[in-house]
């Protein structure tokens, strides 16, 4: 089983000692620019690669990350329950620099496969919110990741789904995976009422 | 039973909202309902291409009229939606490329149409000094353009309530009978309406629609994808496609540079959410690339994507219901539809009011497709990316 430890590198330190096997992605060195089920997508300097996880535990400000995973959203990010556990049994979310007991009641939780109990906001004024231009989204993701601005985006991941990317990524990298001609994806049936 | 209005269009988007316009502003009680929020799918994330460039042959004389109306948008809507003339270029990178454009041109000048010029390289590579060395040649329509499509959606949705519709959100239609003089609409919340007529918007949903009252055709749908990078200097000033593989790009007066125009993702219609496909986004990037080097050290932001409608012939279902009297269905625009709404909302009201449309639409018809009749593209058909 792939665990996964994604975060700055004084907040995934403390699961060193703990989870040794783990693969530890520091968002200096090796950010994640993109999340899908089961696999995140990091950039090196020439290309951009994927790293599976079955088991991943997101520490520091990744609201963006967790949302692409289908994590439910509150207004200040992933909920998450007394386990530190999302909405999605495997993922754990700290937002800041874990203490040994968070560290040691993840370590539980997965060694357990223990169920998630998120408990959902009450919805949020979603109405309030203005539905932003693709171009908008685009400015705002190019600000300096803070709270204000996941805020703001988290608006965003509200009315329309999560929003790509979860940090910039080289568009050089991006295009050495490219075919040059991929196959032509087909045309999607919907088979309801059929 | 009791009618509540003239007209219900199912669906906010572009389309709906444009009918919505045109048939209220030509005197009819409009009701359009929204299953969700106006411009929620392709209309609000459409890469607001304003294209005659390579239109399938059909679409030609709708989309040239469809561009007169762009420019006359401020008079029509009190706003241009972000109109910016900028022309489109269609880009030939090897000499088989150049042989089909042309061709096409061979094909539209001998229906009369000019507005695609050809371009030898010397001339593609004045008119875009930041392409690639390896274009050998181009295609253009000077007057081609590119607007903004959460504002033209909203500039719609204005003029059509200035106009008199009602625009009721998050009223999604469940079901919808035949009755005495009209149609029996069901909301999913249990609720319903009445009217005698019906237009059909409801985008990639369209399909669901139209079995709802007895129609079928082939409309599927697609994830179409796009991408913005960080903000670059101004290198380019035009939309530009390329013609032998899916691309189109730009970039925007913030200096962000548009790539799309063909890769799609997965979408499901039940939940209205899109996943990417990152491999089909790295093809998309690496086109842009080859094509644009000056891309080589920018960074991508944002990618996203939207449920489009796609038929099989890639043009969109436009006309009556030969079955169902008072339905108009208006979808299937295949990725290109952001261009045209403003004048096919105004052909859909024509054919709700019981006129016949100015401008020659047998091409869409609702009953196009019958078993066993082949669909073969025309000669001077061109690939034409989501843009
Ligand atoms: C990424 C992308 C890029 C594109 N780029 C371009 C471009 O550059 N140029 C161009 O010309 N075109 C482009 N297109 C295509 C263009 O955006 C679409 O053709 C156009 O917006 C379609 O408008 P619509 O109103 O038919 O569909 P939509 O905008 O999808 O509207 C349909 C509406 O119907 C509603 N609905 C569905 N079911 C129901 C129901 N049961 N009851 C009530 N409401 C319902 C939906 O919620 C939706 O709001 C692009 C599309 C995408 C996705």
């Amino acid at each position: 089983m792939t665990c996964v430890i994604v975060g700055e590198t004084d907040g995934i330190a403390p699961f060193q000692a703990r989870f040794p096997q783990a693969r530890h992605l520091s968002a200096t060195e090796q950010p994640v620019w993109h999340a899908e089920p089961e696999r995140l997508w990091v950039q090196s300097e020439e290309q951009v690669g994927t790293v599976p996880f079955a088991r991943l535990v997101v520490v520091g400000e990744a609201a963006l990350l967790c949302a692409a995973l289908g994590c439910q959203m509150g207004r200040a990010g992933p909920l998450t329950d007394a386990n530190h556990q999302t909405s999605r049994r495997g993922i754990f979310f700290l937002p800041g620099r874990p203490d040994e007991a968070a560290v040691e009641r993840i370590a539980i939780t997965i060694a357990h496969d223990l169920p998630p109990f998120v408990e959902r906001e009450p919805p949020g004024p979603v109405g309030a919110v203005a539905r932003l231009e693709p171009l908008a989204v685009a400015m705002v993701l190019g600000q300096p990741e803070t709270t204000a601005r996941d805020a703001e985006l988290l608006g965003q991941v509200a009315l329309t789904g999560p929003i790509a990317f979860c940090a910039p990524v080289k568009l050089a990298a991006l295009a050495a995976i490219g075919a040059e001609r991929p196959a032509p994806y087909p045309i999607q049936m919907d088979q309801e009422g059929a | 039973m009791s009618q509540d209005t003239e007209l219900i269009v199912i669906g906010g988007g572009l389309q709906g909202l444009s009918t919505a316009f045109w048939a209220a502003r030509a005197g009819l009680r409009v009701t359009v309902v929204e299953k969700s929020m106006p411009g929620r799918h392709a209309s609000g994330f459409s890469a607001g291409g304003v294209r005659t460039l390579g239109r399938a042959l059909p679409e030609i004389p709708l989309a040239l009229a469809a561009l007169d109306l762009w420019y006359d948008l401020p008079t029509l809507l009190d706003d241009d939606g972000g109109f910016v003339p900028s022309a489109q270029v269609r880009i030939a990178e090897n000499d088989a490329d150049m042989r089909s454009l042309r061709e096409r041109v061979a094909v539209t000048d001998a229906l009369g149409w000019t507005h695609e010029v050809l371009l030898d390289e010397a001339e593609v590579k004045t008119l875009l000094p930041a392409v690639a060395p390896h274009v050998v040649g181009g295609l253009v329509c000077r007057r081609d353009g590119f607007a903004d499509p959460m504002r033209t959606t909203r500039a719609f949705l204005r003029a059509a309530t200035r106009a008199g519709a009602v625009v009721r959100v998050g009223a999604g239609v469940a079901g919808l009978e035949r009755v005495q003089g009209g149609w029996r609409v069901t909301l999913e919340d249990g609720s319903h309406l009445g009217a005698p007529r019906i237009v059909n918007a409801a985008g990639a949903w369209g399909r669901r629609i139209a079995r709802m009252v007895g129609d079928d055709f082939p409309l599927g749908f697609n994830a179409l994808m796009m991408m913005f990078t960080a903000p670059l200097p101004p290198f380019i000033t035009q939309v530009a496609l390329a013609t032998g593989r899916p691309l189109s790009f730009k970039q925007v007066a913030s200096g962000h540079v548009m790539i799309g125009g063909g890769p799609k993702g997965v979408a499901d219609l039940d939940t209205g959410l899109t996943t990417l496909d990152v491999t089909r986004l790295a093809a998309s990037a690496r086109t842009a690339l080859e094509l644009f080097p000056v891309l080589k050290d920018v960074a991508i932001l944002h990618a996203w994507a939207g449920i489009e409608a796609i038929m099989p012939d890639e043009i969109p279902v436009i006309g009556r219901s030969s079955r169902a009297e008072g339905i108009v269905h208006l979808c299937g625009f295949s990725g290109h539809g952001f261009a045209l709404s403003p004048l096919t909302g105004r052909i859909a009201a024509d054919l709700v009011l019981g006129r016949e449309s100015p401008y020659p639409i047998e091409a869409f018809s609702p009953d196009r497709f019958v078993p066993g009749v082949d669909t073969d593209r025309p000669s001077g058909t061109m690939l034409q990316p989501a843009g």
